[in-house]
């Protein structure tokens, strides 16, 4: 259907139609008008054009408006013949189509209104309005006639799922409603609508085809292809698709051909021609998947290379189109578009023989590149006949495929799509290295490389490739990679791997650098440092097969260039300065882990480890990249002395050792040490100082000297005690200090225990040392008066550490004495002493005390809460020269003194009785009340207030001192 | 084969920095040859996620790219590490809570002073933490 015949229609008749009403009416569609339309849908401004068309040859079947155009200019004519014609006229026309009747003169058309009772539709020939109201009648007759197939085609497509209902004879219907926006300027959009409603339907069916039972008319579209022609309208193919009878392609080129024309349509300079324009492409290849997909789905036989043909003719044809806008054809969607047909080409390419490298087509492929191109039609309408010279030689198709790959590459590019870009350059890549030209397939992979860097398959599988277009070092890297992939088979490694062997022994003397975590992990270096300067390198080597390497460690003895930090590009590695290493002989490195030792040779150097390098073959350096491994120094080192031993305990013979480390310079034989020990320590024999002699000593190596030294500590006072011996040689400049610590094994302490006027000493001694030690031979000596050993075995005893040994003397002296105390230590067979002194002040017991509570008068026996007497009596054992102050220290909480608490006694006779008033609180066995007794010095003249003295230790001897007395609970007073 | 998960962080140079699948429990890990394909997927996508993730302010991209049967959902984080899921089932909310996750994981680990930024991510505190949540949005 052409949209020339779809025009709307104005017919003509009467003597009044002329050239000059023909090409006023012609100038319907010059301007655009308001078009309001119902439904809710918004108003538009559309140009109406229409066709002339004499009363009689009218086309039926379209919008149409007829007039009739009188050439009567006088009343009287008008009324005695021209009306009863219009009349006539308008009687003929049938109802709801417009019309319209133009008069000649002004006046015979107010006439006419008038007496025709239709004031609209008699107008003047020169009334400026006619224009508007025959536009106006234009729209009404279209807009009735949308409504009216609108509701046709919704009815229809109701009806889809029903039996007989036809997908050709549903688009005959819907087209002739997009036919009819179609003809409206600036309706185009409607119009595509309706061919997306009717693409959008199919896509449908075909999908559902694949889920349940097609309909029947489905199965023409199922029918084995015979030809694949690109875009373009063919009136057959209409008539095919309207009768069930086109095959698959053919309804989709018809479809996509309709809209692609709309759209070139809509892609007016006034309209928003991006937005339009970039729908071309971009509607393209979602046509070419979903056709495939169709295809596949309807299950359609069709010769091999047919879809692909196809495929591209529709996209060269659509860039051909994209190519009139100039910032169409670098869109994203004609780069994806082309894209497309690039990789629908390439396997055209192969499935033909085209591709360069090869012999060229076999006469069985040139018979099908024959048959695919007649397929494609005649003379395709849109451009596009590159495709069918391609097909006819190797040379058209390469230059064809260069030509699509590298507009696609640039687009991306251009746009940012920086891995979409790799991805073609990859398959270019594929291309070139046919063609023979490595250098430049080489370039590609390379790019493409960097794009899937860390993606371990993706990597392997470009790096394979590249290898194949590589020579020399560059090779050799790659195959060492590849050697060292995980993600390869094991056979595949060392296939590689075998190859690189090959490639080192033609690779020239320079050699090729390669980075060192390509193929090794450096797991770790550990740096020794000293007059023997070592590292420990663990590396974990990917290689198939044990290799045998030279390997040397640089030593950065002076802080690198700041100026000169160049950029490292990938796989460039650079050996850095290895004029100062640790190396080793040639070691065989195994698959796995490895661990070596390198070692300085000649001078030693104090740096940083920066770099490793393993070099094969005497051709690849494996270099790692420079870093600060670790720290190494070269120490001078004097002879060092440490002090080994146990605890050392004081008093007793005790043995140690001096080690001595040989420094640098090792220690001659014969080398005297003078060793000197402060006071308090005797070294050997007893003195305080000795010399040795020490043996020949190589560096690095330990000498071992005893020594034995008993420690006589000043005071008891603290257990742990250092003494710093001084060591004099020629070994050292200045004197080598060396500390020993020493500990006191026990500690005694005394206490005095008194009867009546018996005294006893009881020396307590306990361990400080941690240690079990025996004790013999106790022994005190008193400055004054005699001391009897309380009756004891006088076996040695064991002193745990956790136990104290009491010994106890009872004593006969008179006033203060100072004591000595021995005891002779064993432990281990070494026997030492201890001893300690003590001062007693003055003892002999003085004044007994005896105190006795009892019930108050009447009662028989004490009960809490009544009072009570407590009965003091003090006894001087001899005259004493001074009073004595006595105070009733009471608990608060058993006792309540109710009397005095305190007095002073004069003794001036030897007894004193004394009662005191006291009240148990609570009832049970309550401790007596303590009574204190002080010396009491009376005020004098020297001092104003009296003063008081306490006693010494044993001097007053209390009697009843841990007496208790029974109370009763109280009498409950009714 | 339905019900797998790829998962992969992609740091700034396009490299992948980790790597995780996940599979339905009942289901035998696939050989090699899908590896390929799942890893030509994902690093196909990067260019419509570079695309997308100017479109909307949210993080989460939702499905990206398609290829036959399998959906790449991507999520970029605001340092722009882009998270990307190579699945063949729709798991909207799923994926959506699982990115939400590994976010909020990969923040604390890229906190650590010792880790530099792009470079892989060896944890397996990290990779824990990625297969309990792949466990409990993806694969259950």
């Amino acid at each position: 259907m052409n949209y020339e015949e779809s025009k709307a229609v104005i017919t003509y008749t009467g003597e009044g139609w002329n050239a000059n009403a023909k090409s006023l009416l012609e100038a319907v569609g010059a301007d655009s008008f308001e078009w309001r339309r119902p439904l809710g849908r918004g108003p538009k401004h559309v140009r109406v054009e229409a066709a002339l068309f004499a009363a009689a040859e009218a086309p039926s079947n379209r919008p149409m408006i007829h007039t009739f155009w009188s050439a009567c200019t006088d009343v009287d004519t008008w009324r005695s013949s021209e009306k009863d014609r219009v009349e006539r006229w308008i009687r003929s026309i049938a109802a709801g189509v417009e019309w319209l009747v133009v008069l000649a003169a002004p006046k015979v058309a107010d006439k006419a209104r008038t007496e025709l009772k239709q004031s609209e539709r008699c107008i003047s020939s020169r009334d400026p309005a006619l224009l508007r109201r025959v536009r106006q009648m234009l729209l009404t007759a279209i807009s009735n006639e949308e409504q009216r197939l609108g509701q046709e085609v919704r009815r229809e497509r109701e009806r889809r799922n029903e039996q007989g209902w036809s997908f050709g004879e549903y688009l005959a219907l819907q087209e002739q409603l997009a036919a009819l926006l179609g003809t409206l300027k600036g309706a185009e959009d409607e119009a595509l609508v309706q061919y997306d409603e009717l693409d959008a339907l199919f896509t449908q069916f075909v999908r559902n085809a694949s889920l349940i039972e097609p309909p029947p008319w489905l199965n023409s579209f199922s029918a084995p292809l015979k030809e694949w022609r690109g875009l373009g309208i063919d009136s057959n193919a209409r008539f095919a698709i309207v009768n069930s009878d086109a095959s698959l392609l053919q309804l989709r080129v018809y479809l996509f051909t309709r809209q692609l024309n709309l759209l070139l349509k809509m892609n007016q300079p006034q309209q928003s021609q991006k937005r339009i324009s970039s729908q071309i492409a971009e509607r393209c290849l979602p046509l070419l998947q979903i056709c495939s997909n169709e295809l596949r789905i309807l299950e359609v036989d069709f010769p091999e290379g047919a879809a692909s043909c196809w495929a591209v003719q529709v996209s060269l044809q659509v860039l051909h189109v994209c190519r009139k806008y100039p910032d169409q054809v670098h869109s994203l969607p004609a780069a994806t578009l082309c894209d497309y047909a690039c990789q629908k080409l390439f396997q055209l390419g192969e499935l033909l023989g085209l591709m360069p490298g090869g012999q060229g087509p076999s006469s069985a492929q040139i018979d099908a590149a024959l048959w695919l191109g007649a397929g494609l039609g005649p003379e395709p309408p849109f451009g596009g006949e590159q495709l069918k010279e391609a097909l006819g030689s190797p040379a058209a198709f390469q230059k064809l495929y260069l030509e699509l790959a590298e507009l696609a590459l640039g687009t991306f590019k251009h746009l940012g799509r920086s891995r979409s870009a790799r991805q073609l350059g990859h398959q270019l890549a594929n291309f070139h290295q046919l063609r023979g030209d490595p250098h430049l397939a080489a370039a590609y992979l390379s790019d493409a490389l960097t794009a899937v860097e860390g993606w371990p398959t993706l990597e392997i599988h470009i790096l394979s490739q590249l290898a194949e277009c590589l020579t020399g070092e560059k090779l050799a890297m790659a195959r060492a990679r590849l050697a060292a992939s995980l993600t390869l088979e094991l056979e595949v490694r060392k296939q590689h791997w075998h190859q690189l062997l090959q490639i080192l022994k033609t690779l020239d003397d320079d050699g090729c650098v390669m980075p060192l975590e390509e193929v090794f992990d450096l797991v770790s270096v550990t740096p020794i440092s000293g007059h023997r300067q070592q590292a420990y390198v663990n590396i974990n080597s990917r290689l198939p097969e044990a290799v045998l390497v030279n390997p040397s460690l640089s030593v950065q003895t002076s802080l690198p260039q700041v100026s000169r930090k160049e950029s490292n590009p990938r796989g460039r590695r650079l050996r850095g300065n290895f004029s100062a290493c640790l190396s080793s002989e040639p070691i065989k490195i195994q698959p796995g882990l490895n661990e070596f030792i390198l070692n300085a040779q000649g001078d030693l150097h104090t740096g940083h480890l920066s770099q490793l390098s393993l070099i094969m073959n005497d051709k690849m350096d494996f270099v790692s990249a420079e870093a600060r491994l670790g720290i190494i120094e070269v120490k001078k080192g004097e002879t060092t002395i440490s002090v080994e031993s146990g605890q050392l305990l004081a008093r007793m013979p005790q043995k140690f050792q001096l080690r001595f480390t040989a420094g640098t310079d090792g220690i001659e034989e014969g080398t005297e040490v003078t060793i000197k020990a402060p006071r308090g320590l005797s070294l050997g024999d007893g003195g305080r100082q000795i010399v040795i002699e020490l043996p020949k000593t190589e560096q690095g190596q330990d000498t071992v000297v005893t020594l034995e030294a008993i420690a006589t500590p000043p005071s008891a006072k603290s257990t742990d005690i250092e003494y710093g011996l001084t060591l004099t040689s020629s070994l050292w400049d200045q004197a080598y200090p060396v500390s020993v610590h020493f500990t006191v094994p026990v500690a005694a302490s005394v206490k005095l225990h008194t009867a009546m006027k018996t005294k006893f000493l009881q020396v307590v001694v306990s361990s400080t040392c941690r240690q079990r030690l025996m004790l013999s031979d106790p022994t005190l000596e008193l400055s004054l008066g005699t001391c009897t050993p309380l009756p004891i075995s006088s076996k040695p005893l064991t002193l745990d550490p956790d136990r104290p040994l009491s010994y106890i003397w009872q004593l006969e002296i008179e006033g203060p004495i100072r004591a000595k105390f021995n005891v002779n230590l064993t432990k281990d067979e070494v026997n030492g002493a201890y001893n300690c002194e003590f001062e007693l002040a003055e003892c002999a017991t003085m004044i007994f005390v005896n105190s006795k509570v009892a019930a108050a008068s009447g009662a028989e026996v004490c009960r809490a809460n009544a009072m009570c007497h407590l009965h003091l009596t003090v006894e001087a054992s001899e005259a004493i020269g001074y009073s004595l102050m006595y105070e009733l220290l009471a608990d608060q909480s058993m006792w309540a003194v109710c009397g005095r608490t305190a007095g002073v006694l004069n003794l001036d006779q030897p007894s004193h009785n004394l009662v005191l008033e006291v009240m148990p609180l609570t009832s049970g066995f309550l401790p007596h009340p303590q009574v204190r007794l002080s010396k009491y010095i009376p005020a004098n003249a020297g001092s104003t207030h009296p003063k008081l003295e306490p006693f010494g230790p044993g001097q007053v001897y209390n009697k009843s001192k841990s007496l208790q007395v029974h109370v009763l609970p109280a009498i409950q007073s009714s | 084969m339905s019900g797998c998960y790829y998962f992969y962080i992609v740091c700034h140079t396009d490299s992948p920095i980790f790597e995780m699948e996940f599979m339905p429990s009942a289901k035998e890990p696939k050989k090699e040859d899908h590896r390929h394909l799942i890893e030509f997927i994902a690093n196909a996508a990067l260019d419509l996620v570079d695309e997308h993730m100017w479109r909307t302010s949210n993080m989460y991209l939702k499905a990206v790219d398609k290829f036959n049967q399998w959906f790449v959902s991507a999520f970029v984080t605001a340092s722009n590490i882009r998270f990307l899921v190579v699945h063949d089932n729709k798991n909207e909310d799923g994926i959506k809570n699982f990115f939400m996750e590994m976010y909020e994981t990969y923040i604390k680990f890229s906190m650590n002073p010792f880790y530099k930024q792009n470079t892989p991510i060896k944890s397996i505190a990290f990779e824990k933490k990625a297969q309990f949540y792949g466990r409990k949005f993806l694969t259950s």
